[in-house]
């Protein structure tokens, strides 16, 4: 009976240390979600730089074509736009734009290489009225990014002001 | 029994006894372990905050700014870049439309101050008139090569953009306007509404040229006697109305022209002072007489540094064989504002004959738009690391650049590009200068900051759709 006793005492003393070994594994685990936070604070910050940069670069291309637009008779010309800064041609305005979207290591996308951003040029003019649209899409991964998740982009159609 | 009992008191009084020495020292030793680890993790976790946080804001600022900066120049020129003259008949009630030469581009304005900060390589640079001015920083007061830039941007909100000439200043207090000529006419202060600023600038008596060194001039109307449009309080035809105070109308003549830039143009300077602010000052107050310091107001602060760059039109052919030359009006080409496009100046209008001399090959009329970079710092200093032999810190291993577009031909070839440029090598990159202040020290401690780049091309639309 004495020796079930001191036995019993021993026991409880080891669970004491358990209690404290559990107890800090839980506090880990907080401070653990702690550095998780911070870590989803600091990426969203960097996404948004990137999307920010994306708008940017679609600001730049929607300038390029307006100050890019004209024929000798000084109206928008969809002939030379489509020629020039279609994505489908790859025309020369387009591939000055794009090689820079693409070049990372001067403030371009991440995995904007390996989705390269589109241009549409639209002509829906009627009369004398000159109506040339652009369709841009940029596309971009976030350096977390799945590879074959669909990519993040940027889209947005303009006029091109006559 | 007895003894069982005995022992049963032996142990309650042990436990009675409580903790040992030992055993309070463990536990204080295990406690300030954990207090350490628990500072040191909110260290980390702060230092992030700070680090996140400060990015934010300077995202913010970097944006902010030029977005603040694309509205001003999308609306440049507007009233200032126009060569069409809307002319009424009120015998008729026909509405014409006249081309006329501009004579406000390249006209130096009186009472700007920017001039007076500014020199050059031959002196003090004047301010003209154009829509957009890029100053280098190289060329501001104590400024050295690859110092933030400061824009000039000017713009009037007339309810239309029109030329009238109104000949018939009379120097004094109060000008007569035989015949405004359009049906827009002014107006004169009412509630809730300034009264327009007229522009007086002093032509020659064909009306074709400007009469050079004879600064251009604005004033608010203050009031107006005369035919009123009804409903509106427009005023037109025949009248006189009165400028505001400090009028400058003695240098202008009866052969002058008077131009409607509504009731709030602006005149503004922007550029990044040395708090690292960027800062717009507001200069049409000044230029109106109504006021004797300009109007300043932050955009954004954390800016380190501005630059920007002409995108220009080269003309077929170049000036001055330009009486037939037709242009496209699609920029050709990136220019730094040094050299002669420093002082971008007199007006060449290519769809009319040279209005005055020779006109110059840096001409304000073949800016078609503006590339503008900014540089934007947290405000988050990151320590040196310590574990270095040296300590020196790694939040910004190496200096901003920015790639220079590459030049398209060289400057007054006259080529019309009609071709693209190749790719910008990298050694056109342009390095900003991370500096403390404009006049450019070398902040010792920019490696210790993070920084953001910006950067985007604004078209200078007015110049672009006028017939400049």
């Amino acid at each position: 009976m004495n020796m079930n006793r001191v036995a019993s005492k021993h026991a409880q003393a080891g669970a004491l240390l358990l209690e404290a070994l559990v107890a800090i594994v839980i506090f880990s685990i907080g401070v653990l979600a702690l550095i998780g936070v911070q870590a989803a604070a600091m990426r969203s910050t960097s996404d948004s730089k990137i999307r920010l940069d994306a708008e940017f670069f679609i600001d730049q291309l929607v300038t390029d074509l307006t100050i890019d637009a004209r024929g000798v008779d000084g109206k928008v010309n969809f002939t030379r736009l489509s020629q020039r800064y279609a994505s489908a041609t790859a025309g020369v305005g387009y591939t000055r734009w794009r090689d820079r979207v693409i070049d990372v290591a001067n403030g371009g996308l991440p995995g904007a290489a390996a989705e390269q951003p589109t241009v549409v040029i639209t002509d829906s003019s009627v009369g004398t009225t000159t109506l040339v649209a652009a369709d841009i899409a940029v596309f971009w991964r976030a350096p977390n990014d799945s590879a074959t998740a669909p990519p993040r982009r940027a889209v947005g159609r303009f006029l091109i002001p006559d | 029994m007895r003894a069982t009992s005995g022992q049963n008191t032996s142990c309650q009084h042990k436990l009675q006894q409580g903790v040992t020495l030992v055993e309070l020292l463990v536990a204080v030793v295990i406690g300030l372990l954990g207090t350490i680890v628990i500072f040191t993790v909110y260290k980390g976790a702060d230092g992030f905050k700070r680090t996140t946080v400060g990015l934010g804001d300077a995202q913010l600022n970097g944006a902010v700014s030029l977005f603040t900066i694309e509205r001003y120049i999308r609306t440049s020129g507007s009233s200032l870049a126009t060569t069409n003259e809307v002319t009424f008949n009120s015998a008729t009630g026909a509405i014409s439309t006249v081309v006329r030469p501009n004579l406000l581009l390249g006209c130096p304005l009186f009472g700007f101050p920017v001039a007076s900060v500014v020199t050059g390589p031959n002196g003090a640079l004047t301010t003209p008139i154009a829509p957009v001015r890029i100053i280098d920083g190289s060329l501001l007061a104590g400024g050295a090569a690859g110092a933030s830039d400061v824009i000039v941007i000017m713009s009037g909100n007339a309810d239309i953009t029109t030329n009238p000439t109104a000949a018939g200043i009379v120097p004094g207090g109060s000008v007569a306007i035989p015949n405004v000529d359009n049906v827009y006419g002014w107006r004169e202060p009412s509630a809730g509404r300034l009264g327009d600023v007229a522009l007086m600038v002093l032509a020659t008596k064909d009306g074709t040229k400007r009469v050079s060194n004879i600064p251009c001039a604005a004033r608010r109307i203050s009031a107006i006697a005369g035919n009123v449009v009804p409903p509106s309080t427009v005023k037109t035809g025949s009248g006189t109305f009165t400028l505001a105070s400090g009028n400058p109308s003695a240098t202008f003549t009866p052969d002058s022209n008077i131009h409607n830039l509504g009731p709030n143009p602006y005149f503004i300077s922007i550029g990044v002072n040395a708090r690292q602010e960027l800062v717009e000052t507001n200069f049409t107050r000044m230029l109106t007489g109504e006021s004797a310091t300009p109007d300043v107001r932050v955009i954004a602060d954390g800016i380190i540094s501005m630059q920007a760059q002409y995108g220009i039109d080269n003309f077929t052919p170049l000036p001055p064989v330009l009486a037939t030359t037709i242009s496209d009006d699609n920029v050709d080409q990136w220019v730094e504002p040094t050299g002669i496009w420093a002082n971008p100046t007199d007006v060449d209008d290519k769809r009319t004959p040279i209005l005055s001399g020779p006109v110059p090959a840096a001409a304000i009329t073949r800016i078609k738009a503006i590339r503008i970079a900014v540089l934007a710092r947290s405000a988050h200093f990151e320590p040196p690391n310590r574990n270095l032999a040296t300590p020196i810190c790694e939040a910004t291993p190496t200096r901003a650049t920015w790639p220079l577009l590459p030049a398209v031909a060289a400057v007054n070839t006259g080529t019309e590009i009609t071709s693209a440029p190749a790719k910008p090598a990298s050694a056109d990159s342009l390095p900003f200068v991370i500096a403390s202040s404009p006049s450019n020290s070398a902040d010792a401690n920019w490696r210790c900051f993070r920084y953001r780049v910006f950067e985007t091309t604004i078209p200078v639309i007015n110049m672009i759709r006028s017939s400049l």
